[in-house]
């Protein structure tokens, strides 16, 4: 190097941030020229005497400084979150949490069941106890008679069984009627043939014949 | 600030920023237990004032508070902490003109232990401390910076090139006129004392 070395250059050589080359030429030249030699000299001892500068202590309560305002800054907990601090930290403990979680997800899984069980069994009852179109007072009863399970067409006649008694449609199941019996003698044979149309029902039937209530028991 | 496990002393950059990301109180205490010495004694040099540098190290964790959650990791913590700590510093000295210690320097000595010296030894050291302080607070801001970065501070020329946001050119030339600026100060003032 012919010239003399740059500030610049004997800075950089003193931090070791030179690349090889440049280090290799200031070297060469510090161990040659007493006044490059001597300014690096001077560089150290400035750079000894700031390294000699001890680091100075934070002042005490800068960190409680800084972290009310950091608080200020954060929003407002919620109810959970002050939970989730309780639990973490206070006498409930992880484990037991956990248990809670799970019995009150049981809790909301038998109550949906149950509610559900019990909406069925309602709807069933509701089937059973259904009242007939002639005592609801519903307009469209035949469509709703021809729903239910208890009722039969037969021989022309709609029948509802009431109890153990097939009722014909619009008959009053508790009005007058005769009560003819098996092997009754002197039955008109239009009446007899009519008993016979209406066996397949099985059971007791009350029914109009012309201008009379009867009620008989076709089944042998 | 709260006590903190090793675990969390321990933490990762990325892990701190995450967690900060996500409302973890804990990661921004770890990041200022892990920075509040470094930022201080920066805001101090750069100052020359304990009171202002307490300013201003909450300045500066307030502003890493608030944009932590932001920080992408393309510079370390560090670099980019001491980014936030140089524009809180040059912000304040544009409002108040900062050149020069506000305080007398050997006051501003309290906080600088030296349990290692006698007494005779020690008032020689605060002579030349006040000396050095004093010197160091009449160089321009931009040297002062470099060589406070470097000399005090131990980054690299690419890491302080981050903080000042100028080329790793420009911070060799600020490092080396600044501690050409303090030498001639220093020289110029003192007396070379040769311990017996």
């Amino acid at each position: 190097m012919a010239s003399h070395t740059t500030l610049e250059q004997l800075s950089g050589y003193l931090d070791r941030e030179l690349g090889e080359n440049q280090r290799r030429a200031v070297a060469e030249h510090v161990g040659e020229c007493a006044a490059c030699r001597e300014r690096l000299a001077g560089l150290e001892r400035v750079v000894r005497k700031l390294k000699r500068l001890e680091s100075a202590g934070v002042p005490a309560g800068l960190g409680h400084l800084v972290e009310r305002q950091v608080a200020s800054l954060r929003p407002p907990r919620g109810a959970l979150e002050r939970l989730g601090d309780r639990t973490a930290h206070g006498p409930v403990q992880p484990p037991l949490l956990g248990l809670f979680g799970v019995l009150l997800a049981l809790a909301i899984i038998l109550f949906l069941f149950s509610y559900g069980v019990a909406r069925r069994e309602a709807d069933h009852l509701e089937l059973i106890y259904q009242r007939s179109p002639a005592e609801e007072g519903v307009a469209d009863a035949g469509a709703a008679a021809a729903a239910e399970a208890d009722v039969r067409e037969l021989a022309g006649r709609r029948f509802r069984l009431v109890g153990e008694l097939w009722l014909e449609e619009g008959v009053d199941a508790d009005a007058p009627a005769w009560r003819i019996e098996g092997g009754s003698p002197g039955l008109e044979p239009e009446l007899v043939a009519e008993i016979e149309r209406l066996r397949p029902l099985g059971g007791p039937v009350r029914f109009r014949f012309r201008d009379r209530l009867v009620e008989i028991d076709p089944a042998p | 600030m709260t006590h903190l496990g090793l675990a969390a002393l321990e933490s990762t950059e990325s892990e701190l920023v995450e967690r900060h990301r996500y409302g973890d109180p804990e990661a921004f205490e770890v990041v200022y237990q892990r920075f509040e010495r470094l930022v201080f004694n920066l805001a101090l040099r750069l100052s020359g004032d304990p009171e202002e540098a307490a300013d201003l190290v909450q300045e500066v964790f307030l502003r890493v508070y608030k944009n932590l959650g932001g920080f992408r990791g393309r510079s370390t913590l560090k670099t980019w902490i001491f980014r936030v700590a140089v524009n809180c510093c040059r912000s304040r000295l544009g409002r108040k003109r900062w050149s020069r210690a506000r305080r007398d320097p050997a006051e501003s000595l309290e906080e600088l232990p030296d349990p290692g010296r006698g007494p005779e030894d020690r008032a020689l050291v605060r002579g030349l401390r006040a000396s050095l302080e004093e010197a160091l607070a009449e160089i321009p801001l931009p040297f002062r910076e470099a060589v406070i970065l470097r000399d005090l501070q131990g980054l690299s020329y690419r890491e302080i090139s981050g903080v000042l946001g100028v080329r790793i050119g420009t911070v060799r030339s600020r490092i080396a006129r600044g501690r050409e600026r303090l030498r001639r100060r220093l020289e110029t003032s003192e007396w070379r004392v040769t311990p017996p």
